[in-house]
């Protein structure tokens, strides 16, 4: 982490980057996005696709019940 | 960090299998790498790693969702799309209940994550601890139905509805969880994974789809997040459809009605005893 020692009493929303901080009794570890670890992988929606099933009839317009 | 191994497989068609890691798939770079010596190492004296081996789990695509992954790849503006680990034991939902109306104004989705045994009683517990506090409600979902209110599915588990309604605000915010017990569906499984994850958008929704409504407040979900496509409305309509075509595929024979935006947890029957009257019933 960047700051191995809490921090008291700053905002959780305010920590920029990784760092350990008190709210109160809660001993939180603020992190986000930007501390993954990424590949070289690009992303590609054809390659996600590929041998992917084509919905079945009917099933797309369901989609917003059975998604929402 | 060595190529990270994927060992959990998905049969999603003929001859097309998916891979995505497990946790242990996911620790086994850091053990390599000597940053921790074991999971349990990992969770005890790293646990500001599990947001990194979330968001990389998002990254590899079990979770479905195309925008999803597009946000974690492009390393989403750390001030909108926050992460916070709630070391075990710590929790205190007045303190967070703060943390969440902060973030009404500035995020458009906090995850949270829960450290534990990973288990349906963890969630459960989680349930009783949040629903103490007023702001925090649960509620039974109902199998899903045709448009003519037929039940097309009906399964032996339990769908559970998370939800936060910012004080005097009017709308209410629907929570996501990630779980590695065997009754959520496999696109909210995280397999193997020492913690129960909740993801939710604390701000209003917004105005670029459909609006949902429950006891009279309009719900705000992780669709209602800026996707970063501007006017490229091309792109979001391809995302959406390759979004709906690899949830279908990835559930393959489990039931829809668990992985909706609705439901939370897919709990064994046993948890309806566990949450009792915390849990509002079917309408």
């Amino acid at each position: 982490m960047n700051k191995e020692n809490e921090t008291s009493k700053v905002s959780v929303l305010d920590v920029e980057g990784q760092a350990k901080v008190r709210a109160g009794s809660m001993s939180i570890i603020v992190g986000s996005a930007q501390n993954l670890q990424t590949t070289d992988e690009t992303f590609d929606l054809a390659k996600e696709l590929e041998g992917c099933p084509e919905l079945p009839e009917g099933a797309a317009d369901d989609y917003n019940s059975w998604l929402g | 960090m060595s190529k990270t191994p994927k060992s959990v497989q998905r049969e999603i068609g003929a001859n097309a299998i998916r891979s995505y890691s497990s946790f242990d798939d996911l620790v086994s770079g850091y053990i390599a790498d000597g940053e921790v010596k074991s999971a349990q190492d990992l969770v005890s004296r790293r646990p500001d790693l599990l947001t990194s081996i979330l968001f990389e789990w998002y990254r590899q695509g079990q979770i479905a969702c195309i925008f999803a992954r597009l946000l974690v790849s492009k390393k989403v503006d750390p001030t909108k799309w926050k992460s916070i680990v709630i070391i075990e034991g710590s929790l205190d939902v007045n303190e967070l209940e703060t943390i969440l109306i902060e973030a009404s104004d500035r995020l458009e989705a906090l995850q949270i994550i829960f450290p534990g045994a990973g288990t349906a009683l963890q969630a459960v517990e989680l349930l009783r601890t949040l629903c103490a506090h007023d702001s925090w409600s649960c509620r039974e979902m109902p199998w899903l139905t045709d448009d003519e209110g037929q039940t097309v599915e009906l399964g032996r588990t339990l769908q559970v509805g998370l939800r936060w309604n910012k004080p005097q605000s009017d709308y209410t915010s629907w929570a996501l969880g990630i779980a590695p017990f065997d009754t959520m569906p496999f696109t909210r499984r995280f397999m193997g994974a020492p913690f129960i994850a909740l993801v939710l958008r604390p701000s209003p929704p917004t105005t670029f789809i459909d609006p949902k409504f429950e006891d009279g407040l309009q719900a705000s979900h992780l669709a209602h997040m800026n996707d970063t496509l501007g006017e490229d409305h091309a792109t979001r309509k391809s995302f959406t459809e390759a979004t709906k075509q690899l949830k279908y595929a990835l559930l393959g024979g489990e039931l829809l009605s668990t992985a909706r935006a609705k439901v939370t947890f897919s709990l064994p029957q046993w948890c309806r005893a566990e949450l009792g009257n915390i849990l509002k019933p079917l309408e």
